[in-house]
């Protein structure tokens, strides 16, 4: 009875050991993502944050656009700069499959769509400040860049492309793209150098497959609907940009021009604090869907399957323990024994893994790169013990009388 | 012929518990090991099973030999074609019913005629006294009724050598009978681990051993 005793003791450890793992992580995560600009304290004096604008869309069309073009003149310095990661949608577009939005994550023919005998498709592009330009050192191979500081809406967009349409448009080519539902004329001014990147939450995004265009600013009041609402998306878009600090007092000029703008402005800008990668970031940053949401569900999962599967494995193998002892009895090698059972363990575990995680992304919550974790250290920790507790002599001592317990020893 | 030539066995420096135990059994022959608890007579029929390894000596059975340097492969081939165990523990699955428990070593042998399974496990059962447990599981089982259970599975391949390790310790006298039977007229070696005076008086050959020795009686 010993035995049970000290093993129920032992998976009691290990699924407390996990849950504080879990909860340390959830703290961990949660620390320094969404941030309100009063509370925001950079561990640096220098760094890169981004303005996250929380807002219900209804809430400011038809009446706010004035009060945003305000809120994004305050903001506008030297330090703030806009890149976003908007595609268009160009109407019979020419170019080959890799220049689709969503084609490095396979899902490129999403992007395509149909309308009375036109066919867009979403093409990656991005919008860049002027300043974003010369912050990221980006260099022509040919052409020319954007003439104004801050291009103005109404005439043709000049656009740059990344150095991979070399070839599919030419300078001084004219496209037709609709940008956020609204129709915009291009024309081709220059072609980035090969490897032209900018870099984005601390990665770099290689501009090669992009179109950029300047960030355009919309100077006359909207007259139509259609326009406002062009507008207040466009520029809830502007209001979300990146903000350079290289002393703590910068930082605090802008918090102080967030908070004065939060009180004009339905919804809430909050900071985001941008550190550098990890190295488990980089790993993972494939696998990471970021999401506000918190994810709870996801985590309570992982725990229940942290502390379940040792639970459930552990009843089984006790349960297995006649079988395997009679299995040694009758002959079978022990380590044939040893191997069945570790691929029968593994696989429990594979698929209940892989079904936890299909279940997270069919109901689209985020899952975080600890939840892989935690759960990859159960399946370690679950292989070393089933390496300890299926141990040849074991399972003989237990033929002889000698309780398992007997031989602590053994463990 | 079963020889068993000055097999040593410790489990740790200290504990020595076979040192330099040797004994021979005639086929056909059905001897009885006795000694104190603790003496090391589970070792013994361990390692003439090949579950543990001897330190030192031989096993040697017509013209296989277990040695310190057998692998545990020649071990549980020797095993899984020479030797039927009774263990002390028995070692029933629970989950299976009696009938599936006796009928499992013919499973692992390969055996796929399920009528020959049935014959076979249902006449052993009539001859133990335990055809109408046959569907029962073994958790529901008394310890006398599963000691004939394990005997059954032990015997159902028909193994040269029988080893059984106090397989009378929970049954009254008749039942006792019953299974000594089985034991005197089982058709190969058979040796019996036991404290019973009526298992040993059966025996042509009893052995004791004390001190890490094997001394005949
Ligand atoms: N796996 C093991 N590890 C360590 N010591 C062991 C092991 N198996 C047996 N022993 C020791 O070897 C000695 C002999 O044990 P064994 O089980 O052979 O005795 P036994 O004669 O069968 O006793 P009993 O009549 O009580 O069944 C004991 O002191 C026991 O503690
Ligand atoms: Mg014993």
């Amino acid at each position: 009875m010993k035995t049970m005793v000290d093993r129920k003791k032992l998976l009691i450890i290990f699924a407390l050991l996990t849950f504080l793992f879990a909860v340390f992580n959830v703290v961990f995560e949660s620390r320094g993502k969404y941030i309100s600009p009063d509370d925001y304290h950079a561990s640096n004096s220098s760094g890169w944050v981004r303005l996250n604008y929380q807002v219900n869309l209804a809430d400011l069309h038809g009446k706010k656009i004035d009060t945003l073009k305000a809120a994004y003149t305050a903001l506008s310095s030297e330090n703030y700069f806009e890149i976003h990661n908007q595609f268009v949608y160009i109407p019979f577009f020419e170019g080959k499959e890799i220049f689709l939005y969503g084609y490095e994550e396979g899902h490129a023919d999403d992007s395509i769509y149909q309308h009375e005998d036109i066919v867009f498709s979403g093409v990656k592009t991005v919008q860049l400040s002027h300043n974003a330009l010369s912050r990221f050192n980006i260099s022509l191979w040919r052409g020319e860049f954007f003439p104004d500081a801050n291009y103005q809406d109404g005439d043709m967009v000049p656009i740059l492309l990344g150095y991979e349409y070399k070839g599919v448009f030419d300078i001084g080519d004219e496209l037709e793209a609709d940008f956020i539902e609204k129709l915009l004329k291009f024309k081709v001014i220059g072609i980035l150098n090969k490897d032209s990147h900018i870099m984005m939450q601390g990665y770099p995004l290689y501009l090669d497959r992009y179109i950029v265009m300047p960030s355009i600013n919309c100077l006359y009041s909207p007259a139509t609907p259609e326009e406002d609402l062009f507008q207040v998306r466009h520029y809830v878009n502007k209001l979300e940009g990146w903000y350079e600090y290289n002393n703590s007092s910068q930082l605090k000029v802008l918090k102080n021009k967030i908070s004065a703008i939060n009180e004009t402005l339905p919804g809430r800008i909050t900071l985001l604090s941008l550190e550098r990668p990890t190295m488990i970031d980089s790993i993972f940053s494939s696998m990471i869907i970021l999401e506000q949401a918190a994810s709870w569900v996801s985590i309570l999962l992982a725990i229940l399957l942290s502390v379940l599967c040792p639970l459930i494995y552990f009843r089984l193998q006790l349960k297995n323990l006649s079988l395997l002892c009679t299995n040694v009895l009758l002959g079978i090698n022990y380590k044939n024994i040893l191997i069945k059972n570790i691929l029968l363990f593994l696989s429990i575990l594979a698929l209940s893994n892989l079904s936890v995680l299909a279940i997270l992304i069919m109901i689209g919550i985020t899952f975080t790169k600890w939840i892989l974790v935690i759960d990859t250290l159960a399946v370690t920790t679950l292989i070393l013990l089933n390496f300890l507790f299926l141990k040849e002599s074991n399972l003989i001592s237990y033929m002889g009388g000698l309780h398992l317990a007997a031989n602590t020893k053994h463990f | 012929m079963l020889q068993i030539q000055s097999i040593s066995k410790s489990f740790d420096k200290k504990n020595i518990v076979l040192d330099q135990a040797g004994m021979v059994v005639q086929d056909y022959s059905k001897v009885a090991v006795i000694g104190k608890s603790g003496c090391g007579k589970t070792t013994l029929l361990n390692i003439i099973a090949g579950l543990l390894s001897p330190d030192d000596g031989e096993i040697i059975y017509k013209d296989f030999s277990l040695t310190s340097k057998s692998n545990s492969k020649e071990r549980s081939d020797f095993r899984f074609n020479h030797v039927g165990i009774i263990p002390q523990r028995l070692c029933l699955i629970n989950e299976y019913n009696v009938f599936q428990n006796i009928a499992y070593p013919l499973r692992l042998k390969g055996v796929k005629d399920n009528k020959f399974i049935i014959d076979k496990v249902k006449d052993i059962a009539n001859r133990l006294n335990i055809a109408e447990l046959l569907n029962k599981k073994t958790s529901l089982l008394s310890t006398g009724q599963c000691q004939r259970v394990a005997l059954a599975r032990a015997i159902i391949t028909s193994p040269p050598i029988l080893l059984a390790d106090e397989p009378t310790s929970a049954l009254d006298s008749e039942t006792r009978a019953i299974v000594m039977s089985e034991f005197i007229n089982y058709p190969g070696t058979v040796i019996i681990v036991s404290h019973d005076s009526h298992v040993i008086s059966s025996c042509q050959e009893v052995f004791l051993i004390e001190d890490g020795r094997i001394t005949k009686m």
